[in-house]
């Protein structure tokens, strides 16, 4: 798995580039917001993770998959790769983006937003990346990443077309009270899809035939 | 397959004889079926796997691979249940396809790094030496590779882990007779060890005539013949007549019959028999050529 997990990181090398310069750029732009933290570290863990969807998109273009279980890999280490890949992009744009906004902060301290709450509001962030992940990469195992861009747009999209709906509906929107509990909880509920959507997209790939 | 039994008595007690079995393999799909194939490949051998487009090729070496699962039959490779022990077998073997399926951003010494993880025997060494061999540049990425040196990498790639079986559906296609030589070459060389053997995949019928030890012929999902070489070239032959002589000819005797200007050309088997038989017709050698293209192409008059 280790072999596989290097292609992917040679291949994204590049776009791993481009990301470092958005960092630096969405850092600059978040620093004018009230809160800096929570936005930038959102948007970079998400955009973290696009580059696991890009690793597939090159495996696409390459039409690697064939070649790739000629070699000695098991299917399962294939999709454990992507998942794996998932994660630690996902933790190095939010540690990345946690370390720079921790640095706006520490210039423009925001009002009973501290360090605890700072992790607290990565934490969240983070496991929104991996839930939302967790429904995406068994689709893209069983549908092949380009057909699974429509359904990007509409994991993403759904949450926000949710809340206004209930808004427009009439429906009450669940207490702040409660929001925070979820938020408490979310870590947990996040790792428990992802082992899940891992089981599923073995179950999905090792079926699959090349 | 008349090959078989010499080879089973020489190799009682080394391990399977065989680089290759498949037994009675089957694989339906809408629009196609491959049925009851039946190949064996003896160690220290090329075998020549020709057929027409869709024949089958493809789907037989996705099937030793397990990137298809079988309907039915038997597939054991190197002595390896190839689904049970499948890692273990794929140590063993070096695949290379009709092009190269490396990330176009990524350089070579990165395949290497990356192989070093993959297979237990990765050989930085004798990677970094086919580079050299083959005038590849390590530090330059894929992209700019012309098609020759894609190929060529890939089989530095197959080869840089000390496989047993390469396995190799239609690597010289595409290239120049210059490289495509070359990389004969070193298929001949690789098979000088007695426990290699190759599965050679490919149209151009003219290279395998230059390494090939047998001949499997895959058409519309069935075997039609899997012999050696020099029997089938020794066996098979091309009657010449004109119009006059044609219908003196038994229909039983022709295999595919072709008929131009000049006359009529049929392919026939026992080209000794036939010489006897038809005195005063001319009888051509065949290229391997002449015989997928009569047996796909030719009028059948049977």
């Amino acid at each position: 798995m280790t072999g596989l997990l290097l292609k992917d990181f040679y291949s994204l090398r590049q776009y791993g580039k481009t990301m470092l310069f958005m960092l630096v750029f969405f850092a600059f732009l978040s620093s004018g917001m009230d809160n800096p933290a929570s936005f930038f570290e959102g948007f970079m863990v998400i955009m973290s993770m696009m580059m696991a969807i890009y690793s597939f998109s090159y495996d696409n273009l390459a039409r690697w998959d064939r070649f790739g279980l000629s070699l000695p890999v098991s299917r399962t280490e294939v999709v454990g790769g992507k998942y794996l890949l998932s994660l630690i992009l996902c933790l190095a744009g939010g540690i990345l983006a946690f370390i720079l906004s921790s640095v706006i902060l520490a210039f423009r301290p925001v009002e009973g937003f501290g360090l605890k709450e700072h992790l607290f509001s990565l934490a969240g962030v983070s496991s929104i990346g991996i839930f939302l992940f967790s429904l995406l990469l068994p689709l893209i195992f069983k549908f092949g990443v380009e057909k699974s861009r429509l359904f990007l747009i509409a994991i993403f999209a759904a949450p926000t077309a949710a809340v206004i709906s209930f808004g427009q509906l009439g429906i009450e929107l669940p207490s702040p009270a409660f929001l925070l509990d979820l938020l408490k909880l979310l870590p947990l509920i996040a790792a428990a899809c992802f082992i899940l959507s891992f089981l599923i997209s073995c179950r999905i790939y090792g079926s699959k035939e090349i | 397959m008349n090959y078989r039994t010499d080879t089973m008595q020489s190799s009682i007690d080394h391990g399977p004889q065989h680089s290759i079995e498949l037994t009675n393999l089957s694989k339906s799909f809408d629009q196609f079926q491959l049925k009851d194939v039946n190949l064996t490949l003896p160690k220290g051998s090329i075998m020549g796997f020709i057929g027409e487009n869709g024949a089958g090729k493809t789907t037989t070496i996705k099937l030793i691979l397990n990137q298809l699962k079988a309907d039915a039959g038997n597939i054991s490779i190197l002595g390896f249940d190839h689904i049970r022990e499948e890692k273990k077998l794929k140590e063993e073997i070096g695949v290379v396809f009709d092009e190269s399926y490396f990330h176009d951003n990524i350089k070579p010494k990165h395949i290497s790094k990356i192989m070093e993880h993959i297979y237990r025997n990765w050989d930085r060494e004798m990677f970094s030496h086919y580079l050299k061999a083959f005038h590849l540049p390590e530090n330059k990425i894929i992209k700019d590779f012309s098609r020759g040196m894609k190929m060529k990498l890939t089989l530095a790639t197959a080869l840089s882990h000390h496989p047993k079986l390469l396995i190799l559906d239609e690597p010289t296609s595409g290239l120049d007779p210059v490289i495509r030589n070359e990389i004969l070459d070193i298929f001949l060389d690789f098979i000088q060890d007695e426990e290699h053997s190759i599965l050679f995949s490919s149209h151009i019928t003219s290279d395998l005539e230059k390494v090939a030890d047998y001949i499997t012929f895959l058409h519309d999902g069935k075997i039609l013949f899997s012999e050696s070489k020099d029997d089938l070239l020794a066996d098979y032959g091309l009657l010449l007549c004109g119009s006059a002589d044609f219908s003196s000819v038994d229909k039983g005797d022709i295999i595919g019959h072709r008929e131009n200007r000049f006359g009529h050309e049929m392919l026939i088997r026992n080209k000794d028999k036939m010489a006897k038989k038809y005195k005063g017709f001319t009888i051509d050698s065949v290229t391997l050529e002449d015989i997928m293209l009569f047996y796909v192409k030719g009028d059948h008059l049977k």
